[in-house]
């Protein structure tokens, strides 16, 4: 199940090849996570209204994840665009394939907003947003590393899980839609 | 569709309006020639095409205004935008500064258009890839340092 190290090579360097002299904030955390982990417990709710977990939405699925806010001006706009575009892009290649996109502002982002905010980029019928409980947002910063100290408060990486709901890669900041197809056709393909 | 399609719309006309909006309350209509259309452009009421490094697809032209991180030496300070990005203008622009652990130096007009497309600095180091990279015509570009470096 898991992506082997030159998979995940390949993927750090379509960030890390292409001349940035300042470090991405990502790149202490990414790669590949073996042994993939399985993520903490966090309640959702869907940006349609339905409550569920974080494990149960994960489950039998390959998952492209990424951490946004509603309000945010700066990485968000960006990665709701990558996400939405990726997804275009995949269409229905990948049945099982899913895009999620979780609020680290769960006090303001309802489904309300979250359902705007994707709007905005047009929505694609496999990408879904949520809000985490309060206490389950803690622990999923902790599991994913993706604390930042900036204004923004998280990073621009792409997590993605495998079927049994378990964390398998942590990208570099905006990776490209291409690599997101790649590694998640790949997650597909392991089963 | 239909209904995905008009949200989509909607979206992008809420956007349009937000960046006309930001314009009106900054006095574009007061600024001269090349600086008028430049604050149009920082602001995003005119787009300007921009992709992220290393990526094959331009990005929507609301994800990549410059006033979604930066803002003018002038204007008073938004929260979070001071920390993300540096604020723009002649302060910052065109006095010798050390930038990203190069040795110090200037933009001029040539300098900022080739950061604004390749992302070098005047120091010739590499800025951050959150910034994305953009198709900046020379008139874009002179306008935009026109807008950026008058008081």
């Amino acid at each position: 199940m898991m992506l082997s190290r030159r998979d995940a090579l390949k993927t750090l360097a379509a960030g890390a090849c292409l001349g940035s002299s300042a470090p991405a904030r990502a790149h202490d955390s990414a790669g590949v996570v073996s042994p993939p982990e399985a993520p903490p417990s966090v309640e959702l709710t869907m940006h349609d209204g339905t409550t569920t977990t974080l494990a149960k939405a994960l489950a039998d699925r390959v998952t492209a994840l990424q951490l946004i806010f509603t309000s945010c001006t700066m990485t968000c706009p960006i990665q709701g665009a990558v996400f939405a575009a990726a997804a275009k892009d995949l269409g229905d290649r990948i049945g099982a394939a899913q895009w999620l996109s979780i609020s680290i502002d769960p006090a303001r982002d309802d489904p309300k907003a979250l359902t705007a905010w994707m709007a905005r980029f047009g929505p694609r019928p496999r990408w879904r947003a949520a809000r985490p409980d309060a206490p389950g947002l803690d622990r999923l910063l902790t599991f994913l590393r993706s604390r930042t100290n900036g204004p923004d408060r998280h990073t621009a990486q792409v997590y993605f899980f495998d079927r049994r709901a378990r964390l398998t890669m942590r990208s570099v900041d905006f990776p490209p839609s291409q690599e997101l197809l790649r590694v998640l056709g790949e997650l597909d393909r392991r089963g | 569709m239909a209904s995905k399609t008009h949200r989509a719309r909607a979206g992008a006309g809420l956007a349009s309006v937000a960046a006309l909006s930001l314009l009106l309350l900054s006095g574009a209509a007061a600024r001269p020639g090349p600086a008028a259309r430049g604050q149009k452009l920082f602001l995003g009421a005119t787009p300007i095409e921009a992709k992220m490094v290393g990526h094959a697809q331009a990005l929507p032209p609301d994800a990549v205004r410059c006033t979604n991180c930066h803002q003018r030496e002038a204007e008073p300070p938004r929260e979070g935008i001071e920390a993300f990005a540096p604020k723009l203008g002649p302060l910052a622009l065109t006095r010798p500064v050390a930038r990203r652990g190069g040795p110090p130096s200037r933009y001029d007009a040539r300098s900022f258009c080739r950061l604004l497309r390749d992302g070098v600095d005047p120091a010739h180091v590499m800025i951050p890839q959150t910034m994305p990279r953009y198709a900046a015509s020379d008139a874009d570009c002179e306008a935009l340092w026109a807008y950026l470096v008058t008081p």
